[in-house]
């Protein structure tokens, strides 16, 4: 593609990087991403994608903006509180790229529409804040054979991962990794444990970075790799995943083979 | 009681545990130091600290819970992991959000309610 002037100006830290170069750039502005969640780690994530110029992005969340948001979730602002997240999402990436096309869905993600969501876009990136949630994206991601960047903070940790498993190889998905959601009393911990907000401005950006790479197709990849940081060692690990070949997912024996099991369990809460 | 003198010492790992465990046993800590020479030797190690633990980390096979993960350094390990000194053991959760782990549709988002000192309302 021919890049206007404002374009190589804009996008030239990018062009620059032998990694991106304006073929890469020219990906990302026919690149389509959908962020699950406009939230903690929805908003750094969105701020960057936008900023580096992934040409359509789309934010799916049922939610408003609250006070008690604007701790962490820095893509809005107090004169937004009231405003429907996907909207107040619109406005601060328009402020920031106005190239960038922002595609609000305002909805929960859910059994009855997480297929439709996912087919429409090249990734996925999931910054959810609920494990029913985390679940359905793996799984519909998997059935549509899409990648997902998933990210995730509690506290002072954070985890990120790349699953790929719908490839050939060692590509785990996230039910080998979590089996199961913890039980109720670990939730109900996290639901009282709180958050350091610049943690999840920190986990959003790294999830960033690897929605921009899986873009690229550059560096190495995060799937079969969890990402564990600790903020309060200041401390990154890197740990090894494998396939599990008795996934109920993607093993030899999958039986998870549509969302309706999804749909069972909402309609049962 | 020959076998035992001449039982080499377990050595000494580093094992690190889950916010959320933590939580829930009072006096326990995220990081420490034991003596132990495969996985399971720390969960019998964790359960003579803090009474209840194993059955938090274990199930009835016994295996580590479907919901956590033991790393020994950069490789997922079992109950039968052997250790070797200076290992670095990671016990992790899943973990689901930033803001309160609010699944259900409907609840009022916002978190722990406080008070005006900060501090919360029970």
């Amino acid at each position: 593609m021919e890049f206007t002037d404002a374009q190589v100006h804009r996008y030239a830290r990018h062009i620059l990087l032998p990694e991106v170069g304006g073929e890469g750039q020219a990906r990302l502005l026919a690149s389509r991403v959908l962020v699950i969640g406009a939230g903690g780690l929805g908003s750094p994530l969105l701020l960057y994608l936008a900023a580096a110029g992934v040409g359509t992005i789309g934010v799916v969340d049922d939610d408003d903006v609250d006070l008690s948001n604007l701790q962490r979730q820095v893509v809005h602002t107090t004169d937004r509180i009231g405003t429907a997240k996907v909207e107040s999402a619109r406005l601060a990436l328009a402020g920031i790229n106005p190239e960038v096309r922002l595609v609000p869905h305002r909805a929960r993600f859910a059994a009855g529409n997480a297929a439709g969501l996912v087919s429409a876009y090249d990734l996925v990136a999931d910054g959810s804040d609920n494990f029913a949630t985390r679940f359905l994206a793996a799984d519909a991601c998997f059935l549509a054979g899409k990648p997902l960047v998933s990210a995730a903070v509690l506290r002072f940790d954070g985890q990120l991962s790349t699953f790929k498993p719908y490839l050939a190889g060692d590509h785990p998905c996230y039910r080998c990794l979590f089996r199961e959601p913890p039980p109720p009393d670990y939730m109900q911990s996290c639901a009282n444990a709180g958050v350091l907000g610049a943690m999840t401005g920190a986990m959003g950006a790294l999830q960033a970075g690897e929605v921009i790479k899986e873009l690229l197709g550059i560096g190495e990849s995060l799937s079969g790799w969890l990402l564990i940081f600790d903020a309060l060692a200041t401390s990154f690990r890197k740990v090894r995943l494998h396939r599990d070949p008795s996934c109920r997912l993607c093993g030899r024996e999958r039986r998870i083979t549509d969302l309706s099991h999804h749909r069972a369990t909402a309609d049962a809460g | 009681m020959a076998d035992d003198e001449s039982r080499p010492a377990p050595p000494r790992v580093v094992v690190t545990l889950p916010a959320p465990l933590v939580n829930l046993f009072p006096g326990s800590v995220r990081r420490l130091e034991l003596a132990a020479a495969s996985v399971g030797e720390v969960i019998d190690a964790l359960e003579a600290r803090w009474p209840g633990m194993r059955d938090r980390l274990c199930d009835s096979r016994p295996a580590i819970r479907r919901h956590l993960n033991v790393f020994v350094g950069s490789e997922r390990a079992s109950l039968a992991t052997r250790l070797p000194p200076g290992a670095e053991v990671t016990i992790m959760t899943a973990i689901s959000g930033g803001s309160p782990a609010l699944a259900e549709p409907g609840r009022r988002r916002g978190g722990r309610p406080l008070d005006r000192t900060g501090k919360g309302v029970v």
